[in-house]
């Protein structure tokens, strides 16, 4: 996968070398951005950019990381930075939004089975247990590829994940009793 | 709650190895708070997977991703940098205002027959620095 990749960048092919990159990285980095700011549209925005400055860095990459750790570096910061910025940003109330700028949210793509808004739930954890069980879900269940793209340790993924699932059970439980 | 020291266990109950299992399993059987807790880790599970699993970045991604590059090299192709000629430029003139200044003080009051002279110079050096550097701005353009 990445040997390839390698392969161009020592010849000194730097757009056939950034479009393998590309190619082979779009999904996880969009995911990446997604696990942290949770709406599709700013992870969007947040991975262009992130691999807007893969591209400017390219040139300069001398292998000192394994290139996907580089890559994923990139992506985090950026999609951390615009997480920090939207934070800052004034936000319209749930209320007064328009129509449809709420669609397209991972949570209305899929109902849970259970009967509850489980996406909905996972907005309101805290923002390590949000990234870790989001990403845990869309990397198909593999502590190792979660801990390699947040950049914490195997064993922290696997608690923070637990947490996660149990405080997630806890507030369907306390909704469920509400609603009840 | 579930009991406290099976909380992780129960919440990490796919992960466990063969001998923890049998030991949380052990629990379950006569623990029924502990079991309604695992079966919800299990709904809560199936949930997460039907609203997270195969997320894919859409395909105006790469695209756009492309067309903004494309846009980079380009503008970087086109756009020379106009700072290092500009600081040539400054430097010289500090130069050769530096070596009027040495001259008007030490060259004999003969040789340098009025400040007016000197600045006639001085004015003559700058505009010789200012066009060589216009013309090697334009040759790094072309």
């Amino acid at each position: 996968m990445e040997p390839p990749i390698q392969a161009q960048l020592d010849a000194g092919h730097l757009s056939e070398a950034f479009d393998l990159v590309v190619e082979h990285y779009q999904h996880r980095v969009y995911r990446l951005a997604l696990a942290i700011l949770g709406d599709p549209a700013a992870a969007q925005d947040a991975a262009q950019e992130a691999f807007l400055r893969i591209w400017k860095g390219l040139k300069g990459f001398r292998g000192q990381s394994a290139l996907s750790t580089w890559i994923y570096a990139i992506a985090r910061n950026t999609a951390l930075t615009e997480r920090k910025s939207a934070a800052a940003r004034p936000t319209l109330p749930l209320d007064d939004a328009p129509a449809g700028a709420l669609a397209g949210r991972v949570d209305s793509a899929a109902p849970s089975r259970a009967g509850f808004d489980v996406a909905a739930l996972v907005d309101r954890l805290r923002p390590q247990y949000k990234e870790v069980i989001r990403l845990y879900y869309m990397e198909e269940n593999s502590y190792e590829e979660v801990s390699r793209m947040l950049d914490i340790p195997l064993g922290t993924v696997k608690t923070l994940l637990h947490r996660a699932r149990l405080e997630l059970v806890a507030a369907v439980a306390q909704s469920t009793v509400r609603e009840g | 709650m579930p009991c406290t020291e099976f909380e992780d266990r129960l919440a990490g109950y796919d992960a466990l190895g063969a001998a923890e299992r049998q030991r949380v399993d052990a629990h379950l059987a006569h623990c029924e708070t502990c079991r309604v807790w695992l079966e919800a880790f299990g709904e809560a599970d199936a949930a997460l997977r039907a609203a997270y699993a195969g997320v894919r970045a859409p395909a105006t991604l790469a695209i756009s991703v492309r067309q903004r590059v494309s846009g980079t090299v380009a503008a970087g192709e086109t756009r020379v940098s106009a700072v290092p000629e500009i600081l040539d430029f400054i430097a010289w003139t500090g130069v050769i205002c530096a070596c009027g200044l040495l001259a008007y003080f030490w060259l004999p009051r003969d040789i340098v027959v009025s400040p007016v002279v000197l600045y006639a110079v001085l004015g003559v050096l700058l505009c010789a620095t200012l066009s060589a550097t216009l013309w090697v701005l334009r040759g790094s353009e072309g």
